[in-house]
């Protein structure tokens, strides 16, 4: 099933955090089983106690626990830690709202409640992926310049986007959406993030604008607008920036 | 006299029950009295009529003046009559000396005659004028019944009661207090109407009301002394009772008070008394209607809840079990393969359970889904969407489905579709529910088509034939077609399907009814529609097959994106 070996990443420490034994054990057998080093904690205090003790690599949070719920552990650990471990939190159908929350918060990535084991570790692979990227390269020094493949090139360098030989005409705005969701390939940005980075730090719930933008993106630089393949629609929390095998 | 008569008239068809009118008229009759009386001498004195005949003229004089003014009135004119004539016509003349026998006989005849003559005329007046109250209480009592049963609004109907009440009653103020439903020793003030005039400063009073609640018994007051204390010690002493406190009894409960604040100084005598109480049982009775209507709308609810709660049990139970089943007979399945290992049979098993569980999560979500729209908590979180990305990446889903992807599926996007305004997920599940139903309604390999086009509001037609003005306030809308070649569905059936847990019933033309279902996916595809403020319809085709339409409004977009 999973085809990027396992051994990027051996040994990593991923935190399982959910009240129910039932999934933090499932969790844990399974991810043993793919080489990771799994801890497991029963609650919100629980998981921040282990944290400082002992920093994971990931950490697995579920959203609704009964002592101390997973919004607040995401809060804990990116405000009052400084610590950027990649975070995914789960969550049951339904919780939109506390999902969008945790992310813009600081969370990486979400999973809705019931997943698939495949999907699980995929989502574990990007955040490692994205964090040894962040962790091992000194800010601004080795972040790749051209971004892309053979259709779809962003030269980051020369401010230019080439789609098929041509190169496309954006505006500043399109422009810099394109380059903030290139930069973090595979990785969930939401709206807030993308209108932060795109249009200043006062705006954050202009979804609107951030819809059309994307919408003309598309036309522009997606063969298909009705099947993207570069920029992926994450239904009412954002977009995801793709490249196509 | 005419102008007297036409007040009378006026004031009664203004609605007001003109009891005592007589006391305001009273010396207008004395003025009638001394007036026709002095004419009708100087008159029949210079004609000089025959004794009989002046008789006779006085007599018509007094029976006159009772019918318009009343017995006082009436005597008044046979006692000027009398000396008139005595004084006149009886000789002597110019005294009031009467000496012959037939002097005597025509006196006495005309005071016999005179006073009886009045007797009748005051007993017929007082029948008509209690003839005319009558009248006008019962057209009073015809207004209340019919506002009670017209009126389906309760506050509305007692409103309009309570408006008749005191155009009858000629009130300065009226007000109903009811019993509180949680905290039933309590009276809340529901209605009231003031009229104009100093509005009276101590009444109604509500703690006054609330004894006569408990009591359960109709009390009169006095109105507004502190403005006329003079009154209350003039005349009998005591003031006259102006304001009523009636509870308004229904069978053995007391289910709130009526007051009624009359016009200043006019005593409520029995009658009018009488009166505020019929009103007062009127109102009681308007009240247990009310009660009656709105406790049948609830017993309603509470049947078709109950009867939707049956038929969930009966649709959904068996479509809960099965794949529990399956999922308990897989388990043992793999308990037994530990002993004989098969590793194709294996999978197989594995296969069964994660199926089985994909489906049981489906018919969770979409019964948790059933109940937000049940419990209108179904809010989309909306956002600029580009519709025909969602109908692709349903279809491509779709298609990983052996069932579904054994039907050729295609879409159509007309080029000119704008972003519109939905919650991506919902309408996600819309076209996943339209798609799956139509590959389940259709035989395998006959094609599905999705469409999506921009239309003109007002271009796009209903079934009935109506436009969609009315629902869709945008001028441009997305319609949305889902097409297969199945058996369609009986045009009876059309708007039917759209109810909860309703199923097409198979009939020998229409096998394929037979599909598994719970009859919950087209109902939350029409509540997640019209939460987008869409219509959802669907309809046969003309060579076989149904088409399900769909619409949704395209409000204008922001275009002020990039201002540098």
């Amino acid at each position: 099933m999973p085809n990027t070996p396992v051994e990027d990443f051996y040994k990593a420490k991923i935190l399982v955090v959910d009240d129910e034994t039932a999934i933090t054990q499932g969790l844990k057998r399974q991810l043993n089983s793919r080489g990771y080093d799994v801890q497991t904690a029963s609650g919100g205090f629980e998981a921040l106690r282990l944290i400082e003790d002992n920093p994971p690599d990931l950490i697995i949070l579920d959203l609704m626990m009964p002592d101390l719920d997973g919004l607040h552990v995401t809060r804990e650990i990116r405000l009052k830690m400084h610590s950027n471990t990649p975070i995914i939190v789960l969550s049951a159908r339904g919780e939109q709202s506390r999902k969008v929350e945790a992310l813009d918060l600081g969370a990486d990535d979400y999973l809705t409640k019931p997943f698939g084991l495949d999907e699980l570790l995929a989502r574990i692979r990007v955040a490692l992926r994205h964090q040894q990227q962040v962790g091992s390269t000194p800010v601004n020094a080795t972040l790749p310049t051209v971004i892309g493949n053979e259709n779809l090139t962003i030269d980051l360098s020369k401010h230019l986007v080439i789609k098929e030989g041509h190169e496309l005409k954006l505006t500043p705005k399109q422009y810099e959406t394109l380059k903030y969701l290139a930069q973090n390939p595979d990785k969930l940005i939401t709206h807030q993030m993308l209108l932060r980075h795109v249009w200043g730090p006062e705006y954050g719930n202009e979804n609107q604008y951030l819809h059309v933008l994307i919408g003309q993106l598309r036309q522009k630089i997606e063969p298909d607008p009705a099947r993207p393949q570069y920029i992926i629609t994450e239904p009412g929390l954002g977009y995801r920036f793709r490249l196509p095998a | 006299m005419q102008n007297n008569l036409k007040k009378i008239y006026l004031q009664i068809s203004q609605g007001q029950l003109a009891y005592s009118s007589t006391a305001r008229y009273r010396w207008q009759g004395v003025l009638f009295s001394i007036g026709c009386v002095g004419i009708a001498t100087v008159i029949l004195f210079e004609l000089n009529l025959a004794l009989y005949n002046v008789n006779m003229v006085y007599l018509f004089l007094t029976i006159v003046a009772t019918v318009w003014f009343g017995l006082a009135a009436g005597a008044l004119t046979a006692i000027l009559s009398l000396l008139c004539f005595d004084y006149f016509f009886i000789p002597p003349y110019f005294t009031f000396i009467v000496d012959a026998f037939q002097g005597w006989a025509a006196v006495v005849l005309f005071i016999g005659t005179a006073l009886f003559a009045n007797q009748v005329a005051g007993r017929a007046r007082l029948g008509s004028q209690q003839a005319q109250q009558r009248a006008l209480e019962a057209t009073a009592l015809y207004e209340l019944a019919t506002a009670v049963i017209t009126k389906i609004d309760q506050q509305e109907m007692l409103q309009l009661v309570l408006k008749k009440v005191s155009e009858a009653l000629n009130t300065q103020n009226c007000t109903l207090y009811l019993k509180d439903e949680e905290r039933n020793d309590q009276l809340i003030e529901i209605a009231r109407i003031d009229t104009l005039g100093t509005p009276d400063t101590r009444h109604p009073d509500v703690s006054i009301a609330q004894v006569v609640l408990i009591q359960n018994r109709a009390a009169f007051y006095p109105g507004n002394s502190e403005q006329s204390p003079e009154k209350i010690n003039s005349a009998q002493g005591v003031a006259p009772n102006t304001v009523a406190y009636l509870p308004l009894i229904y069978g053995l409960q007391v289910l709130g008070v009526m007051v009624v604040v009359g016009p200043e100084d006019k005593n409520l005598d029995n009658e009018e008394k009488r009166l505020i109480q019929v009103f007062a049982n009127h109102v009681a009775l308007a009240l247990a209607h009310a009660r009656l209507i709105r406790e049948s709308a609830q017993l309603a609810t509470l049947r078709d809840s109950d009867k939707l709660k049956s038929s969930l049990l009966a649709s959904v139970s068996h479509e809960l079990r099965t794949p529990l089943t399956s999922i308990k007979t897989a388990t043992s399945n793999l308990h037994l393969f530990d002993k004989i290992i098969e590793t194709a049979d294996y999978a197989e098993t594995l296969a069964i359970i994660e199926q089985e569980t994909d489906r049981l999560t489906r018919l969770v979500s979409n019964l948790l889904d059933l109940s937000k729209i049940e419990a209108q908590a179904l809010k989309p979180d909306f956002g600029w969407y580009y519709l025909p990305e969602i109908v692709q990446s349903v279809l491509d889903r779709l298609k990983k489905n052996p069932v579904i992807n054994s039907h050729p599926i295609s879409a159509v996007f007309s080029p000119d579709i704008p972003l519109a305004r939905m919650d991506y997920l919902q309408l996600d599940q819309v076209i996943t529910n339209l798609v799956e139903n139509a590959a389940k309604y259709s035989p395998p390999s006959r094609p599905i088509t999705v469409e999506v086009e921009v239309q003109p509001t007002n271009e796009v037609k209903l079934p009935d034939g109506q436009t969609l003005d009315g629902y869709i306030d945008t001028p441009q809308l997305l319609l949305v077609k889902v097409l297969d070649e199945g058996r369609g569905i009986p045009n009876s059936e059309l708007e039917r399907i759209f109810d909860k847990f309703y199923r097409v019933r198979p009939s020998p033309g229409n096998l394929l009814v037979d599909a598994p279902g719970t009859g919950i996916g087209l109902a939350i595809t029409k509540g997640i529609i019209e939460a987008h403020a869409g219509k959802i319809w669907a309809q046969n085709r003309l060579y076989g097959g149904t088409t399900f339409y769909f619409v949704l409004p395209i409000s204008p977009l922001v275009d002020n994106l990039e201002e540098e």
